[in-house]
């Protein structure tokens, strides 16, 4: 029971992980929007911003379907877990 | 065991030169002031003139003329000092703004490489007693998503990377413009120093010259920049490429799904992708 327990733990771990990543770079894409006037009105910032936020949002896209894939192997671990556990509590009462 | 990390808090990146705007903005006002106050003394300059050269050399209506050509000349070209005035602000505090937004960039970067060394068997320990297909299967989701946050974390690197790399190349350029952009300003106060007659035609030749060393400065800034774009472009499409591998299929981290858990739970299968 303990390892199904370790590796549920370990796929949310994985899940924090991976949803802190997605919140720190969607953090920094949002402050471009806030960035001094100075930057803004920058001639070459014009040319600069498109790559920079096209790789903010690849990033930001990819990242936002990790939940998604990790949220459903943490489940089905955990319906495992829970599974394996009413199947010894059945093996105990029948003993 | 492992433990899920606490919540990542909100980044809030700090812009050094946010807090300074208003004073760059006060330095603006007093140019516009002394460009106002360059326009204002029109009629009194014009009157002066012709009595001080008049008086001075008796008819000398060609050089009035002249004196008054070139002040009228300075007067017009005065105004482009505030364009240039921000567009040299923006230079000296907007690639730092660049060099911020990497450094605020460093927590993504911290998170993609915990989680990388978060996703390895040993941080993880699930066979004590689980064995077979299933915790095989269970490895090898753990390596998928290695392999795949290691792109994350290459990723963050490349675009910090790119970013500080502006940044620096605009601060390096924007020191050496400076220089140049001091020469511009000393040929200015000479102009200015020279403004007074009968020597204003050669005045304002110099602040015509300074004027237009900077605009040939911040021309030359420009078409520099532009070859730093190149730089971010090709980080870009780099990036764009790692999160279309094989690591991410279909452009999504690897999703496991049951093969057998329907059927009983003593015939969990593990996972495909």
């Amino acid at each position: 029971m303990g390892d199904f327990k370790v590796a549920y733990e370990g796929l949310v771990a994985e899940q924090a992980y991976v949803r802190d990543t997605g919140v720190a770079q969607a953090s920094v894409s949002r402050a471009i929007a806030g960035f001094p006037g100075a930057v803004k009105q920058w001639g070459p910032w014009d040319a600069l911003r498109p790559p920079i936020t096209a790789a903010f949002q690849s990033l930001d896209a990819t990242n936002s379907t990790a939940t998604a894939g990790l949220g459903s192997v943490a489940d089905l671990l955990h319906q495992v877990q829970v599974a394996y556990e009413h199947t010894e509590i059945a093996n105990t009462v029948h003993q | 065991m492992t433990t899920a990390p606490a919540p990542l808090g909100t980044i809030d990146p700090f812009f050094q030169n946010a807090a300074k705007e208003e004073e760059l903005m006060q330095v603006r006002d007093k140019i516009q002031e002394f460009c106002n106050a360059l326009d204002a003394m029109r009629p009194l300059v014009h009157d002066t003139l012709e009595g001080m050269l008049i008086a001075s050399l008796g008819t000398a209506a060609p050089l009035v003329t002249a004196c008054w050509a070139a002040f009228d000349g300075v007067i017009h070209v005065a105004p482009k000092l505030i364009e240039w005035y921000n567009d040299v602000c923006q230079w000296v505090w907007a690639p730092q703004n660049l060099l911020d937004l990497a450094t605020a960039m460093q927590p993504a970067y911290d998170k993609a490489t915990e989680c990388k060394q978060a996703l390895v068997r040993s941080a993880m320990p699930a066979d004590k007693l689980w064995e077979g297909v299933a915790v095989d299967a269970y490895y090898a989701h753990i390596e998928k998503h290695n392999a795949s946050a290691s792109d994350v974390e290459a990723c963050v690197k490349s675009m910090m990377d790119a970013i500080r790399d502006a940044g620096s190349a605009g601060i390096i350029a924007t020191y050496v413009a400076l220089g140049a952009l001091v020469a511009a300003l000393l040929a200015l106060i000479s102009g200015l120093v020279a403004l007074i007659p009968p020597a204003t035609p050669a005045g304002a030749g110099l602040i015509i010259a300074g004027i237009g060393g900077f605009a040939a400065i911040i021309a030359a800034l420009g078409a520099f920049a532009q070859s730093q774009v190149g730089t971010v472009t090709a980080m870009q499409s780099k990036l764009d490429g790692t999160l279309r591998s094989n690591n991410f299929p279909g452009g999504t981290w690897p999703r496991a799904e049951s093969k057998a858990l329907v059927t009983a739970v003593e015939s969990v299968g593990g996972w495909s992708y």
